[in-house]
């Protein structure tokens, strides 16, 4: 072959490997940059902070969470509420980086871009201090205050939110830390084996327990044909060989669905589990984005559904909410949530507003629901949630005179000690608001140690008005 | 707008805007400037009126050149001082390639004379060579180190050119791989890696494109694959590398510390850039050399650094066609082999400070600071100007020859 | 106040060093069409060809001048071959044919007209190869032989 032939498939080679260059440059400048510019190891971004106001935040009725001021020529960060915010807020310091709202919402806390080019270039001119734009939360307060004092000296995590808008209205996870003092306290605080530091409304993944039949109850009732008209539960079953019990070896009886639920009977749910199958358990999980991630403007942890075929066993496990299954306390309040929402799921998010410094409104943050089950099914689900309360496991979660729904759990774990598991909802009013409470190795049933927390922060919701 | 007249007013705003920078006001900024301008301004003249062939090549190195000049004297005005000077002596050597070039008839007939230049180099570099950044790789005179690679680069060409038009000089073609090999290995022996890949890639272009046995291309192919699996698997140094490439966010105060701050940079940047002297490029290891492209896409943004991408992408265009237009096989495999030595190496620089492929220290040919790497850019691109003239002339001829 | 300046230089540069580029990639782009028109060129009668690389003349200029018997060269309107250089007067030579040879004269000019570099004082006869200038302009003249 001609030499020159050659030649030009090097032109070729070369050609395209320039291109991969540009190529690259262009997908990295618009799918990565902005995520890198974030990174805490980014020296550029503190140079900038010396000479930023960051945002205030403030709770839904305008109370500051978070503000700043000017100390000689410094800006220095207040936290007015140390540990009530400590997972909300999180923290913003240069030696250990950021978390919380803090990190996500940085850029718009230190305006890292301004709206318009005259903005940048105002900036870029004048000596005074950059001030960053404010964030409106969807918290509530006096509500986060009740939460954080129902849960003191507890370890675990209460969500409570509004499901017919996917607003946040308080999150507390226990133990926390006082962001004012983190930079005395961090050796403390990274040594500590309770992980102070982990926000586990979001990020901690536990077994659902008893709570997940509800799910199962919705996947149940969308098969009728494997509903026995009275099963006989005898407070333990065997499956495959392995003997699955009710709490305490128990026996309820003769149960439908129904009973089922309000005495949280394991072996019923374990035999319809099994009787539906591994495909339909699986694709009423995924509905409920058990397994897959779901959208909000704070990361949260995935939940976990076992990959790959799935042993009999397991799979009457999961009709319990054991197994491989894992959920976090933010997911579950979601779930009771889509009951008491005529099935439509409402994606979780905490900041409704973001403001400029002259109180302008930049972004308002709005979801759009996804309908995980019908109207019909969601409705008897949620009778049964109702029943549960009024005369079953969750009694001590009932509000007088006011419909209460709920779930408890009993989640067995690796510990030895059970977490105790509420999720529920309140109606009143045309105002509701759903809740999910867990306690870390409580060693008690959600029904006792859960529930009556789950009650104390729906009714002060309720009070406040905040659930519409 | 002529490009020179372009290329002038560009040297006049960036140098404008360097001396309004620095404080206090240095003056012999723009001395250097002007210095600068009027020198690639005169040399420009001087290969357009005395016909000396291509006249896009001096004109894209002139504007690299001081791009690299304007951003090195940005991160430090002494650097920048001792480049103008490196970039001086280039020009000089630039003319003084071209006519040695052209004046020796016969550079084909001396391929023992290249052997054991570049051998002797290597040997030099191994006795006396001194150690930076864990390559020894550098020969020190003096006051004054250089990197004999640079060189051999050159020599290594024209071995490869001559071998391919008189090919019976050697016993038979497993001499020339052989010998191919060893100058490879020897930058392997240094840990120089980068340099390594860089004469493997030339080695295995012209090779592909003059030897008409495809087999013997290919087992040459595949058996480099194997030697940089099994390189993976012995050498810690290209392990850590590789795993710098993957994940550097793992270790982002270890070994990803380089490629992560030169992330950092170009994120920063984004496509306008924050302004000449606006930005943190002195927070880059090594910003001045392997990472500048890095502190150019920060200061001059995505789109500057493309620009920059593209300027080079029509210095090798040009030298393409160069090589296209001549018979002469040596010429011809003379000037394919310096398109190729600079098309790979600035890809493997910029594609490794962007992590488009894993890091190699290698430097930006005309752009990063350094004395050796500059000058052999020069002398390189003065031969390929010299065998452009000779291209030019039988482009004219050929009209003389009736249809 | 350096902010500011930096800023605008910024966009000014970005402008500045892409209209390079595009300007080298026009000027690559003429070189090589100008390749391209010469192989189309077919080479029956004698003719001009521009020695001078076009993109070094900032005047509109052809590549290829056919000969006809009487041809004349100048910057007025009228002229067979009209090079709007300035160093060329407006009627500056002609070439004519007589009996199969071309003859090429000096009408005039201010500036004269060169022969393989030396003023043309007379009139004279061409052959192929030869290098006529005029102004900034420099010609081939080609005449094939059968």
């Amino acid at each position: 072959m001609n030499p020159n032939k050659k030649i030009v498939h090097l032109i070729i080679v070369v050609s395209l490997l320039f291109l991969s260059i540009i190529g690259y440059l262009t997908y990295f400048q618009i799918f990565q940059a902005a995520g890198i510019i974030n990174n805490p190891y980014n020296r550029r971004q503190w140079a900038r902070e010396d000479n930023t106001i960051r945002g205030n935040i403030y709770d839904r009725r305008g109370v500051p969470l978070a503000t700043s001021e000017v100390v000689g020529d410094r800006p220095v960060r207040n936290y007015p509420h140390n540990n009530l915010y400590s997972h909300v807020i999180g923290y913003s310091y240069k030696q250990y980086g950021r978390a919380g709202l803090e990190n996500h919402y940085n850029q718009q806390l230190m305006a890292l871009f301004p709206e318009s080019p005259v903005a940048r270039i105002r900036e870029q001119l004048t000596t005074d201090m950059v001030r960053g734009n404010n964030l409106v939360l969807t918290i509530d307060h006096e509500l986060q205050r009740k939460v954080e004092g129902l849960m003191r000296g507890r370890t675990g995590s209460a969500v409570a939110i509004n499901p017919t808008t996917g607003e946040v209205l308080a999150m507390v996870s226990k133990p926390d830390f006082n962001p004012t003092t983190l930079v005395a306290d961090w050796n403390t605080l990274i040594n500590d084996e309770r992980s102070p530091l982990i926000n586990r409304s979001t990020v901690g993944l536990y077994p659902p327990g008893s709570t997940y039949k509800v799910i199962m109850a919705a996947a149940i009732l969308e098969n009728p044909h494997i509903l026995e008209e009275e099963y006989d539960c005898e407070g333990s079953i065997v499956i495959d060989g392995y003997r699955l019990s009710d709490y305490g070896g128990h026996a309820h009886g003769k149960v439908d669905l129904k009973d089922s639920l309000v005495v949280s009977c394991n072996t019923n749910f374990a035999r319809m589990t099994v009787e539906l199958g591994e495909g339909k358990t699986r694709g009423i999980a995924k509905r409920f984005f058990v397994g897959t991630p779901f959208k909000s403007d704070v990361p949260i942890s995935a939940s976990r559904f076992p990959a790959g075929t799935i042993p009999t066993t397991d799979l009457a496990a999961i009709g319990i909410g054991q197994g491989k299954l894992l959920a976090t306390p933010i997911h579950m309040a979601l779930i009771a949530g889509t009951f008491a929402n005529d099935g439509v799921m409402m994606p979780p998010y905490l900041v409704a507003e973001v403001q400029n410094p002259q109180g302008r409104v930049l972004n308002t943050n709005t979801v759009e629901g996804i309908e995980i089950v019908s109207h019909e099914i969601a409705g008897e689900v949620r009778d049964m949630m109702i029943a549960a309360v009024n005369r079953g496991t969750g009694r001590r979660a009932a509000i007088p005179g006011t419909v209460v729904g709920g779930k408890t759990g009993t989640a067995e774990n690796a510990t030895g000690r059970s977490h105790a598991w509420f999720i529920g909802f309140a109606d009143r009013d045309e105002t509701t608001v759903a809740v999910a409470v867990i306690l870390e190795s409580a060693g008690e049933t959600g029904g006792a140690a859960a529930a009556p927390i789950a009650g104390e922060i729906m009714k002060e919701a309720l009070r406040r008005g905040v659930g519409n | 707008m002529r490009p020179i007249s372009i290329l002038v007013i560009i040297n006049i705003l960036l140098f404008g805007l360097l001396y309004v920078y620095t404080e206090p006001l240095d003056t012999s900024i723009l001395i250097a400037g002007g210095v600068l301008t009027l020198l690639i301004l005169v040399s420009y003249i001087i290969i357009v009126k005395a016909r000396m062939g291509d006249q896009y090549i001096f004109l894209l190195i002139s504007m690299l050149s001081s791009l690299g000049i304007v951003m090195i004297y940005r991160l430090d005005p002494n650097f920048g001082f001792r480049q103008i000077t490196w970039y001086g002596l280039g020009v000089i050597l630039y003319f003084l390639s071209y006519g040695i070039f052209r004046w020796i008839r016969n550079w084909d007939e001396y391929m023992y004379l290249y052997i054991g230049f570049g051998i002797v180099l290597f040997i030099l570099t191994f006795t006396v060579g001194t150690t930076i950044k864990g390559a020894t790789n550098w020969i020190r005179i003096g006051d004054f180190v250089f990197q004999p690679a640079e060189i051999i680069k050159i020599s290594f060409i024209f071995f490869i050119a001559s071998y391919f038009t008189y090919p019976d000089k050697l016993k038979n073609i497993y001499y020339f791989l052989g010998i191919s090999y060893v100058h490879i290995l020897f930058l392997v022996a240094q840990r120089d890696m980068g340099m390594a890949m860089l004469f493997y890639s030339i080695f295995i272009s012209i090779f592909y494109v003059f030897y008409k046995d495809y087999k013997l291309v290919f087992y040459n192919f595949a058996a480099a694959i194997l030697i940089v699996v099994y390189g993976y698997f012995t050498m810690t140094h290209v392990q850590v590398r590789f795993e710098a490439w993957i994940n550097p966010w793992r270790d982002i105060a270890g070994r990803g510390y380089q490629i992560t701050q030169s992330l950092f940079a170009i994120a920063t940047g984004g496509f306008f850039g924050t302004g000449l002297g606006l930005g943190y490029p002195d927070y880059i290891p090594e910003v001045h050399t392997d990472f500048i492209f890095s502190a150019i896409a920060e200061e001059m943004g995505t789109f500057g650094a493309m620009a920059v991408v593209l300027l080079y992408f029509l210095l090798i265009y040009r030298s393409f066609k160069i090589t296209l237009t001549i018979q002469d096989t040596f010429k011809k495999i003379i000037a394919l082999g310096i398109t190729l030595t600079y098309s790979y190496q600035t890809f493997m620089i910029i594609g490794g400070v962007i992590k488009l492929i894993p890091l190699t220290g290698i430097t930006m040919p005309f752009i990063s600071y350094g004395g050796s790497a500059l000058v052999s850019a020069f002398i390189a691109f003065g031969i390929l100007q010299a065998v452009s003239k000779k291209s030019y002339e039988t482009e004219e001829l050929m009209d003389f020859e009736p249809q | 106040m350096f902010p500011i300046l930096s800023w605008i230089i910024r966009y000014l540069f970005i402008a500045l060093i892409y209209y390079f580029i595009y300007n080298i990639i026009r000027l690559i782009y003429l070189d090589i069409s100008r390749i391209n028109g010469k192989q189309k060129k077919k080479y029956n009668t004698p003719y001009l060809k521009l020695i001078n690389r076009k993109e070094t003349l900032d005047f509109e200029i052809e590549e290829f001048y056919d000969l006809k018997d009487a041809t004349t060269i100048g910057r007025k309107k009228g002229n067979d071959i009209q090079i709007m250089d300035r160093f060329i007067s407006s009627n500056h030579a002609k070439i004519t044919m007589d009996e199969g040879e071309y003859f090429l004269e000096d009408i005039g000019s201010v500036n004269g007209t060169y022969l393989n570099t030396k003023k043309l004082q007379d009139v004279i006869k061409l052959k192929s190869g030869d290098r006529i200038g005029l102004g900034q302009v420099e010609f081939l003249f080609v005449k094939e032989v059968e």
